[in-house]
């Protein structure tokens, strides 16, 4: 296939997003494995994880604009540019949800949590595997597959809506379990957007592909 | 029109050229000569013609005889020569003509035949007649009596005469010509058929060959220059096939070593396109089924840890080592970067080993230290406690000094029994426990270990069958050992098993194998812990102290695979649990 020059350059600047989604995978998946191994080294690297994350934003940013700038793309290139910013905008957020479920894993210290962690490393690994799912869409072009992801947030929001009740509950019954009980609280929360951020990166791939805006993350709850 | 370039038109059309031009100019040569042989020798006769009119005629000038005499003398002459007769007086009158009235005929003194006659003797000239419009050669001579000139005798006769003349040497050339054509055509199509019918079997062979026919041969034809050649033809394709195949075969082992080696091998170019990767790599990356060659690796790999060191190689054209976690499958690789620089296009070879087992036994190994200090702490702290407090006026209490001795020797028993499992354990592990294997008829072994724990069965209230097929075969084994395995599977069976449960100890042969099963119908082994339960220190409820070291089966199963059986288990929560020891049998049936 022979490529334009705007062509070329926007397919390093796709393969700088797989990388960023990469990076943003592991600080997620590193992050909740941390909180429920109770690592407290490894919540710290999480955490500081996401500068390289936070640079790795800017430099595709700066790409875009410098492409947008000289280039002039136009049509389905121009709609390219725009997605790939906006993604990279979107996964440099998971990176921040990364980052605070690493900052609420070292406020817990040495407590232990709440509960056993089951149901949230297995939202956590949803989320991720929505992700994963959502980029793998952007690489093949493949509008049912990022419609499939946008589906799959779904069961992520009742996941999260379980867990929120539960800890509601605990905390009814045992005031004093409020404190460990909001710490989990935010985790998920946190895994909730990150899902929801998914769910825009499959939105951009499908405008990408067929040039139409649609908001496909149907049940989303207000945000708090 | 465009004209066939093949070999046999292309003969054909020089031969004919050829034929033709030889022809040609030959035929000019001869046509020229014919006619001017012809001209001379017509006018030669008409030029002694023209003596005898004027001899014949001469008389009648003598005695100035009638004209009606010289008319009918010059029809006569002119009707036996066959040609024109005109006697022309020296002014130019015309005295008689066999052809016209004279008088109607204009003065021929301008004529110059006539006026060469009367000069030099003879004259000849080829004109249109005007009358006739018919080209006719005009020979005149003067008509002399006595030294007198007393006039001109012309004769003249169609020039077409020596066309006419011509025309079967044209005849005869023409079908010369029409002949040599055909067989120039006949000869030039054969020969060139020929050479031809070589030079199609040439290219028909290397056809063949290049669709990869190796085996084609060219038939040599005739033992002209195109046999040698179809013969190199031949020869050539001959070491074509020989390279071909070795190249073939070390293709073969290259790829048989690829796709057996352990480690993963993905080579890329310098697009950053996958161009080879084998079965190891496929497995590693999770990429096995799906058809990732031609495809770009960012997008297939998508791991920015592996990517960078891909870009680092890439960048640095120097080897890269790096270890690599993917998340994703929980897997760690060691990775090793190497540019293939006599690729000449930047070309990566990606090797990677994959360090998740190696990770795996490092886990299993701190776990195993930690799982010992921790069974060996609490003993220890028990001892430790009983001896202080012995120590601190407890020994004057008779009593109570008896009892802590008790419990220090029963925790120190405890500890004892540990470490002996756990240095059996590591004898079998290592295999330097030697096994005294003999023949073992399981029929009296298993009744035996029935009726040894007919026993506890009764004490804890549980029915304990014993079910054996009939004609059991021998197995090789350490009735010891074996005394172990069954007893710690009958152990545990009693102790998840409880009251008015059942537990049975059966035995048959199965392809060839004897397998002896531990039923029970006790609390059962939830499906998350069945995986682990051979595991060094696994116990399913951990709660649950006391109750042994959860070494018994990894013992168990120890001494099982030594004997060359296999130990497995089956469970379901709450719906109990079968231990299955498959043995090999030895051969000959039991003598029952």
């Amino acid at each position: 296939m022979i490529r334009t020059n705007i062509e070329n350059r926007l397919v390093e600047i796709q393969d700088d997003i797989l990388a960023l989604a990469s990076m943003v995978e592991k600080a997620i998946a590193h992050a909740i494995d941390a909180l429920r191994e109770r690592d407290l080294e490894a919540s710290r690297a999480v955490v500081a994880f996401d500068d390289v994350i936070d640079e790795k934003r800017f430099a595709i940013e700066e790409s875009c604009v410098d492409l947008l700038a000289t280039q002039q793309p136009a049509a389905r290139d121009l709609r390219w540019v725009i997605a790939l910013l906006h993604i990279a905008v979107e996964l440099e957020r998971m990176g921040d949800y990364a980052e605070g479920i690493g900052k609420i894993s070292l406020m817990m210290g040495d407590e232990p949590p709440l509960k056993p962690l089951i149901d949230i490393p297995r939202m956590a690994e949803m989320s991720i595997s929505m992700l994963h799912r959502s980029i793998d869409a952007l690489v093949t072009r493949d509008v049912d597959l990022a419609e499939q992801v946008c589906a799959a947030d779904d069961e992520v929001d009742a996941l999260h809506e379980q867990i929120y009740n539960e800890l509601l509950l605990f905390m009814i019954k045992d005031p004093r379990s409020i404190q460990r009980a909001t710490y989990l609280l935010w985790v998920t929360h946190d895994l909730e957007r990150t899902a929801d951020r998914a769910t825009n990166i499959a939105e951009r791939v499908i405008y990408l592909v067929t040039g139409k805006m649609q908001d496909l993350n149907l049940s989303k709850e207000p945000e708090f | 029109m465009r004209v066939p370039r093949t070999l046999q038109w292309r003969m054909t059309l020089v031969y004919t050229t050829l034929l033709l031009l030889t022809l040609g100019v030959a035929s000019f040569y001869l046509v020229t000569y014919i006619r001017s042989t012809n001209q001379a020798s017509l006018e030669t006769r008409l030029e002694h013609e023209a003596r005898l009119v004027a001899e014949a005629t001469a008389p009648y000038f003598a005695e100035q005889a009638d004209p009606g005499a010289l008319h009918a003398a010059v029809a006569r002459i002119s009707t036996t020569i066959g040609a024109r007769v005109t006697l022309i007086a020296p002014g130019g009158t015309v005295l008689a003509d066999s052809a016209q009235v004279p008088d109607e005929m204009a003065n021929q003194a301008v004529q110059p035949e006539v006026e060469r006659a009367l000069n030099a003797g003879v004259g000849v000239n080829t004109r249109r007649s005007s009358a006739t419009n018919e080209e006719f050669i005009h020979v005149a001579v003067p008509l002399i009596a006595r030294d007198t000139v007393l006039g001109v005798a012309r004769v003249a006769a169609p020039a077409a005469q020596v066309q006419e003349s011509i025309i079967p040497v044209f005849i005869g050339i023409g079908m010369v010509g029409l002949a040599g054509v055909a067989l120039a055509v006949l000869v030039g199509y054969g020969v060139a058929a020929r050479t031809s019918r070589s030079i199609v079997a040439l290219t028909e062979g290397a056809r063949q060959l290049a669709a990869g026919e190796l085996d084609y041969r060219v038939q040599a034809q005739g033992n002209d220059e195109t046999q040698e050649l179809a013969q190199a033809f031949n020869r050539m394709a001959v070491s074509l096939r020989d390279l071909v195949r070795d190249h073939s075969l070390e293709q073969g082992k290259l790829a048989a070593v690829l796709n057996t080696m352990a480690d993963g091998v993905v080579v890329i170019d310098g697009n950053g396109t996958i161009v080879l990767v084998n079965h190891a790599a496929e497995q590693i990356l999770d990429i096995a089924g799906g058809d990732v060659l031609d495809r770009r690796f960012t997008e297939i790999i998508r791991d920015h840890n592996l990517l960078q060191l891909v870009a680092r190689c890439t960048e640095r054209q120097e080897v890269q080592h790096g270890e690599v976690e993917i998340p994703q499958w929980r897997r760690y690789l060691s990775v090793i970067t190497t540019p293939l620089a006599e690729h000449g296009d930047a070309s990566i070879l990606l090797t990677m080993h994959d360090l998740t087992r190696i990770r795996q036994v490092e886990t299993t190994r701190k776990e195993f230290v930690s799982n010992v200090s921790h069974e060996l702490r609490g003993p220890l702290a028990a001892v430790k406690t009983l001896a202080e407090s012995l120590s601190s006026g407890a020994l004057k209490d008779k009593k109570r000094a008896k009892d802590f001795l008790r419990r220090i020797n029963s925790e120190v028993d405890r500890m004892a029994a540990m470490v002996n499992e756990l240095m059996e354990l590591s004898r079998i592990e290592s295999e330097q426990s030697s096994l005294q294997l003999q023949p073992l008829d399981l029929h009296p072994f298993l009744t035996e270990m029935h009726e040894e724990n007919e026993p506890l069965a009764e004490k804890q209230e549980i029915t304990l069958e014993l079910a054996l097929a009939e004609h059991l075969p021998c197995v090789r084994g350490d009735e010891n050992k074996m005394r172990q395995v069954f007893g710690n599977l009958l152990n545990n069976a009693f102790r998840f098993t409880p009251k008015d449960g059942r537990i049975s100890l059966s035995a048959q042969r199965e392809n060839g194998m004897v397998c002896v099963r531990v039923a029970d119908t006790g609390v059962g082994i939830p499906r998350k812990h069945l995986p682990h339960i051979f595991e060094r220190f696994y116990k399913v409820d951990r709660s649950r102290h006391s109750e042994g070291f959860g070494l018994g089966l990894a013992i168990a199963k120890h001494i099982v695979q030594a004997h060359g059986g296999e130990l497995h288990a089956e469970s379901a929560e709450g719906q109990g649990a079968t231990f299955t020891v498959v043995l090999p049998a030895e051969g000959e049936t039991a003598a029952n």
